[in-house]
């Protein structure tokens, strides 16, 4: 093995910059003085900056610190409207899922001679009720001068869909009345429609423990 | 130290922690940016920048292994893009000391260096005799344990010429100045 001999101070520095141990006992000699001069060097203290820099510095932090509050609360603000602005509809959109709703379309080409809030017959009833509890039934009763009947029981009824997770009806409304659609939910059985009028079942379903929505629809010649 | 200044990141105390860093490393980065900038005001706004760079989010000082070997290179960076804005700005640095001379002597503030004991004193006057580009390019090697490479990129030469002018210059130079001072290395 050979050992590399440095040829001037120039070249032993660069060694022993570079990390480099000594080739020889002579070497070792040589680069002390550099050693030492290189420790001195390491040694020398900086000086401070110019008085009261401290505090300048800590005065300019906290003034950083202030701004980045500040754009953080209007991040935070920004970030806050975003998610409403997002998850609102969302909200709403789940809130619209959980309700019961009742819809009327009307039919095209019928002339109409109704007054505010009231459909013509030939219209399209549109009922959706959630299933929500255990037990959910959808029934339209119809009250008209010939007659209080229940006129769809869901589920039950040939029109009936049932949905993941809502029970649907749509019906046409053949005949002027006031349909009365009625949303049953109830962790335990609902009782069946007894005489098929509205006053009576909803006493047993009331009786029975179970909930009941009703919305109203009037429908004229 | 740098334990002490993690042990605040980790409890919250982001103010205490910057304080710990400002006490042990502010002196430190403003001489580096001194010797880089040459002016005061410039090395204390470049100090300041890395310090607050530094806390630019909560937990990087706690990733990082050696704060202030961390600081140095950042202070550097910093410096280096400001003396580059000041060459295309066409701004010239004011260098207000580029010999020995009496001030310099007493305090080494030309190259932001206090020497307290004699030989320490007499060394920076031998260091102030190189002239000043050459004394800090000195510093930033032995001083401020700065890559042949991270000199490089300030002085705009090439790694090996500036490893030459200090390594086979400056350091002969310097022992040759202490020794006619009577001080034996």
């Amino acid at each position: 093995m050979t050992t590399q001999q440095p040829r001037d101070d120039g070249d032993m520095i660069d060694r022993l910059d570079a990390g480099d141990p000594p080739s020889s006992p002579e070497e070792a000699e040589a680069r002390a003085p550099y050693v030492r001069l290189i420790q001195l060097i390491r040694e020398l203290e900086d000086a401070a900056p110019p008085a009261g820099w401290e505090k300048r510095s800590a005065d300019r932090w906290s003034a950083a610190r202030a701004r980045r509050r500040k754009r953080s609360a209007v991040g935070v603000a920004a970030g806050v409207g975003l998610a409403v602005a997002i998850l609102l509809p969302l909200c709403l959109k789940r809130t619209a899922e959980r309700a019961f709703q009742v819809a009327i379309s009307e039919r095209p080409g019928v002339r109409r001679h109704v007054g505010p809030g009231d459909h013509a017959v030939g219209d399209v009833l549109h009922a959706r009720a959630p299933v929500d509890q255990t037990h959910v039934e959808l029934r339209v009763y119809l009250s008209s001068p010939r007659a209080d009947r229940l006129i769809v029981r869901c589920p039950g009824s040939e029109p009936c869909r049932r949905a993941a997770s809502s029970i649907e009806v749509d019906w046409t409304l053949t005949e002027p009345g006031v349909y009365r659609v009625v949303k049953l939910s109830s962790d335990s059985a609902i009782p069946p429609p007894t005489d098929g009028t509205i006053d009576r079942d909803l006493l047993e379903v009331r009786d029975a423990g179970a909930h009941s929505e009703i919305e109203v629809v009037k429908v004229v010649q | 130290m740098d334990e002490e200044i993690r042990a605040a990141l980790r409890r919250g105390d982001v103010d205490g922690a910057f304080l710990l860093v400002q006490r042990a490393y502010g002196t430190a980065i403003n001489a580096i940016c001194y010797r880089i900038l040459k002016e005061a005001s410039a090395a204390e706004d470049a100090m300041q920048q890395t310090l607050i760079a530094a806390f630019g989010s909560r937990t990087q000082l706690l990733g990082v292994d050696n704060i202030r070997s961390w600081l140095m290179r950042t202070a550097s960076r910093k410096c280096i893009d400001t003396l580059r804005l000041w060459q295309r700005t066409g701004r010239m640095q004011h260098d207000v000391s580029n010999g020995c001379d009496g001030a310099a002597v007493d305090h080494g503030g030309a190259l932001a260096l206090f020497a307290a004991e004699e030989v320490k004193r007499e060394l920076v006057v031998c260091l102030l005799a190189l002239g000043r580009d050459l004394a800090a390019l000195v510093l930033m090697r032995y001083h401020d344990g700065m890559s042949w490479e991270e000199i490089a990129e300030i002085v705009g030469d090439p790694p090996d010429a500036i490893r030459m002018r200090v390594n086979r210059g400056a350091l002969q130079r310097i022992r040759a100045c202490l020794e006619a001072k009577g001080i034996t290395l």
